[in-house]
């Protein structure tokens, strides 16, 4: 859920993505994300979990009620308000929503970022005819 | 690699030497214990990568080749966020195979503060030489690219001393993905070097095995539980018994292991590190540093207490920086061509604490800055933006939540005389060490040769026998004192065995 906010709220500056491609990148950045979550510390997991039921709560009791405007003053008051190292762990998986986005092909393309698989072969080649003694 | 192997079922092993780890210290003793002739058993809590397994996807190579995906961090104000690898070879999977010797001044200065018999600069000096020459460090050859000419140029003109860095590598082509597990085979990582041949001398290397504690009493170890997981992701429970048993987890598990073993006297205790700034700088011409080699020169004026370096670097790699303040930086994501990645690091006072006995065994760590360490981030963050502007930056944006970036050193000197600033930076580092520190006094986890206080038949030999933050790449030192703690294992064992 994290990771669908996240792009659809940041990475929409990227370019001119349409709504079901940032659907589509979203979808594939929540899914790595999922991944790494399993294989977080448990203390880590026990961390998130306290927050996912602290921001339900406040979601429910003081947010959803509200105006939109109001809701988004209060939510970045939380925010400033959570104690170390929580902001950081939230900070870890927006970074892994970013990371993962721009290994799409579709923001790649957008961006025009190099093909890393095609420069890994090209660079084994590369290598193999260094130890060779002749060029690629 | 060929001759490792994964469990497929619940097992009993024996061995006449456990090893616990795969990284540089535990390949050195294998080295060394397998030309000796011993049966040596290595178990390796994560996979094996080869050079063509890797992922070109960064988002996977760090699900697999680092613990925990790189989501570990000491906690403190500020917090540091560090990266081990985890799998065969360690962390000289995961590093860009900087092979630097500590400072002699400092090798003969904890030496003497912390009574480590043999320990000097000439006493390790031979051992070093045994280190490197075992994953033959040389010069990269051939045109090292803009993202090394930018750290040249700028110490030029800062009048800096700035130096080539040796690196354990054969034919590097400049991938520029050292972080990912090397994709050429050109690292002279462990599982590349020393690991193979220990195999082909007998070791056997079983991946995918995570040792959960040592079975001691009165003080002597026998053996070793286990849980290994097989090809379908099922764990099965091995038990090792050993008549020795070195432990090589790297400098948050092995004291982590010896915690939940039951030792704990002055274990994990002591843990050092070398807190990292990076910064992001953009130029106003391409600087394609994705296509090139990372930097390889390093400022070496204000070594040891003080670094600049140059990071690897990829357009995603590039997009999770930004990522940090995305408010403020999203905008900067189209410079990708522009754009570098360098960082100061510092040689801290402080010292961090590990608690390996948390349900689901994962340590916590835990890192109080020494009173000088912000202040010392501080200056040696601006000295790499004087760096980098002095090379012909136009914007250098440091990893500081909600800091839009500095347009002249001049902006970044007022900003950094309050290092309060630092308190919101996100550090990071990927060394660490000290935590089951050597030497004959009172605060000592190990003996001088790595035995551990409470045991007769457990040694450590990696990072956390590094008395001190070196203010260097550890690799070498890792190696140097791993090949000392085995050397002297082997001539103190009993001639019986």
């Amino acid at each position: 859920m994290i990771a669908r906010w996240i792009i659809r709220n940041q990475l929409h500056v990227m370019g001119a993505l349409s709504t079901d491609e940032l659907e589509l990148v979203a979808c594939d950045a929540e899914a790595v994300i999922y991944r790494y979550r399993c294989q977080a510390p448990m203390h880590v997991r026990l961390g998130l979990f306290v927050l996912a039921v602290a921001f339900s709560v406040a979601w429910l009791v003081a947010l959803a009620p509200r105006p939109e405007d109001v809701r988004a003053k209060r939510l970045m008051r939380a925010w400033n308000a959570l104690p170390n190292p929580a902001p950081q762990l939230i900070r870890f998986y927006a970074s892994l929503a970013w990371l993962r986005a721009c290994e799409h092909p579709l923001v790649a393309k957008q961006f025009g970022f190099p093909d890393v698989e095609s420069r890994f072969r090209r660079k084994r080649i590369e290598r193999n005819a260094a130890i060779n003694g002749r060029n690629p | 690699m060929k001759g490792s192997f994964r469990i497929s079922a619940p097992q009993y092993l024996d061995c006449e030497v456990l090893i616990v780890g795969s990284g540089a210290g535990a390949a050195c003793v294998a080295d060394v214990l397998t030309k000796a002739g011993l049966d040596v058993l290595m178990v390796e809590e994560g996979p094996y990568t080869s050079a063509e397994d890797v992922s070109p996807k960064t988002s996977e190579a760090f699900l697999k080749n680092w613990r925990h995906g790189g989501l570990t961090a000491a906690l403190g104000h500020p917090s540091v966020v560090y990266a081990e690898g985890r799998g065969v070879g360690g962390s000289t999977e995961i590093n860009s195979a900087i092979i630097q010797k500590v400072d002699g001044e400092l090798l003969d200065k904890w030496a003497r503060s912390y009574s480590i018999d043999e320990f000097g600069e000439r006493q390790l000096g031979p051992w070093y030489q045994r280190a490197l020459s075992s994953i033959g460090t040389s010069l990269t050859q051939g045109p090292l690219g803009l993202p090394t000419d930018i750290i040249k140029r700028g110490a030029d003109r800062m009048g800096w001393n700035a130096a080539p860095l040796e690196r354990a590598q054969s034919h590097c082509v400049g991938t520029n993905a050292c972080a990912l597990v090397c994709p050429t085979g050109a690292k002279q990582s462990m599982s590349q070097t020393l690991l193979p041949a220990a195999i082909k001398r007998g070791m056997r290397l079983i991946a995918m095995c995570r040792v959960d504690r040592l079975h001691i009493k009165n003080g002597i170890a026998y053996g070793a539980v286990s849980h290994a997981q097989d090809y379908a992701g099922i764990k099965h429970r091995v038990e090792i018994r050993a008549r020795d048993i070195f432990v090589c987890a790297g400098a948050i598990n092995s004291p982590a292991l010896l915690q939940r073993s039951g030792l704990k006297k002055n274990i994990g205790q002591s843990l050092r590190m070398h807190p990292t700034l990076r910064t992001i700088s953009i130029f106003d011409h391409d600087i394609n540093a994705s296509e090139n080699r990372l930097p390889l020169y390093a400022v070496k004026e204000f070594m040891p207490e003080q670094r600049i370096g140059g990071s690897v670097f990829s357009a995603p790699l590039f997009g999770m920086a930004l990522a940090e303040d995305s408010a403020n930086r999203a905008d900067l994501l189209k410079d990708w061509k522009r754009a570098a990645i360098y960082y100061g690091m510092i040689r801290p006072e402080g010292v961090g604490r590990i608690n390996g006995l948390l349900p689901g065994g994962d340590p916590l760590v835990r890192y109080n800055h020494g009173a000088r360490d912000l202040h010392n981030i501080a200056e040696i963050t601006f000295r790499l933006v004087q760096l980098l502007f002095a090379a012909g930056a136009k914007k250098v944006v440091p990893s500081i939540g909600g800091h839009t970036g500095w347009s002249s050193p001049t902006q970044a000197n007022t900003e950094l005389q309050d290092a309060r600033l630092i308190t919101r930076a996100n550090l990071m580092t990927i060394h660490l060490f000290s935590s089951c520190p050597p030497g004959e006094n009172a605060m000592a986890g190990t003996n001088s040769f790595g035995l551990v206080r409470e045991t007769k038949n457990v040694f450590v030999a990696d990072a956390s026998q590094i008395p001190e933050a070196p203010g260097c790449n550890p690799q070498a030192s890792v190696m140097a004192i791993a090949l000392r703690n085995a050397e002297a294992y082997l001539a103190r064992r009993p001639s019986n065995a």
